[in-house]
């Protein structure tokens, strides 16, 4: 998102709309392989209030809680930024955004990058501790 | 806004690389080092907070800013760090007794 903002001040109107369309692509593959790791848990009747989750302590039933609602909230973060993405890249084909007017791809740009932050925290809490 | 006009596409790409190779120590810690979960979460942690540095000097393009700016931003992470401090006090401590009047 910031190199699009980069190429779209430069004048460079399609290199722009080119990186905005691999951060979608990218985000929506982040999506699926949440998807899927979230089926694998539901799969093994982990989800919040299962009876198998119920049964563990009460250590794990946070940490799954927890693991849910933040991962959750994350997801909907990313689905919020997709939509803005797409925003963005209608706004520029309606000559909207230009390069002398690019102050809602800023934004979006500097929201995508508190997403980013986020997972920056939440991935070594949630992913790699566990391992310690 | 003459404050991006310094950023460009090459240090992109070399954050880029330095935030991926932090996310590779990031993984491979653990497996490197047998420690404590304790020590392990302070080393995560610190990590997170140098990525974070990067992202926010030059994704978020902090380091271009106004000093004033800055200061801003910098109170209000101080701020919400002490939130969370004293919450992490109440977490490791919850489950210890200290009677503070005896």
């Amino acid at each position: 998102m910031g190199m699009s903002l980069i190429n779209l001040k430069n004048g460079e109107i399609s290199k722009a709309k080119l990186k905005i369309y691999i951060t979608i692509i990218l985000s929506i593959l982040f999506l699926v392989i949440k998807y899927f790791e979230w089926m694998a848990e539901i799969h093994h009747g982990i989800y919040p209030d299962s009876e198998i989750l119920n049964a563990k302590s009460h250590g794990e039933i946070l940490f799954f809680g927890l693991y849910f609602t933040m991962t959750g909230l994350h997801g909907v973060h990313i689905i919020v930024g997709i939509a803005l993405m797409l925003w963005v890249l209608f706004l520029i084909n309606k000559k909207k955004i230009t390069s002398a007017n690019y102050l809602v791809l800023e934004n979006v740009a500097l929201y995508w990058d508190l997403v980013h932050l986020v997972w920056v925290f939440l991935f070594p809490l949630f992913y790699i501790i566990g391992r310690g | 806004m003459e404050h991006t006009q310094t950023l460009t596409e090459s240090v992109f790409i070399k954050v880029f690389f330095a935030l991926l190779a932090l996310t590779i120590i990031t993984i491979a810690q653990p497996y490197l080092m047998s420690t404590e979960v304790s020590q392990t979460v302070s080393i995560q942690l610190f990590i997170s907070v140098i990525k974070t540095v990067l992202i926010g000097a030059y994704y978020m393009h902090l380091k271009y800013e106004s000093p004033l700016f800055r200061y801003i931003v910098l109170v209000a992470v101080i701020t919400l760090s002490i939130f969370f401090i004293i919450t992490a006090f109440d977490a490791v401590y919850r489950n210890e007794t200290y009677d503070f009047f005896s």
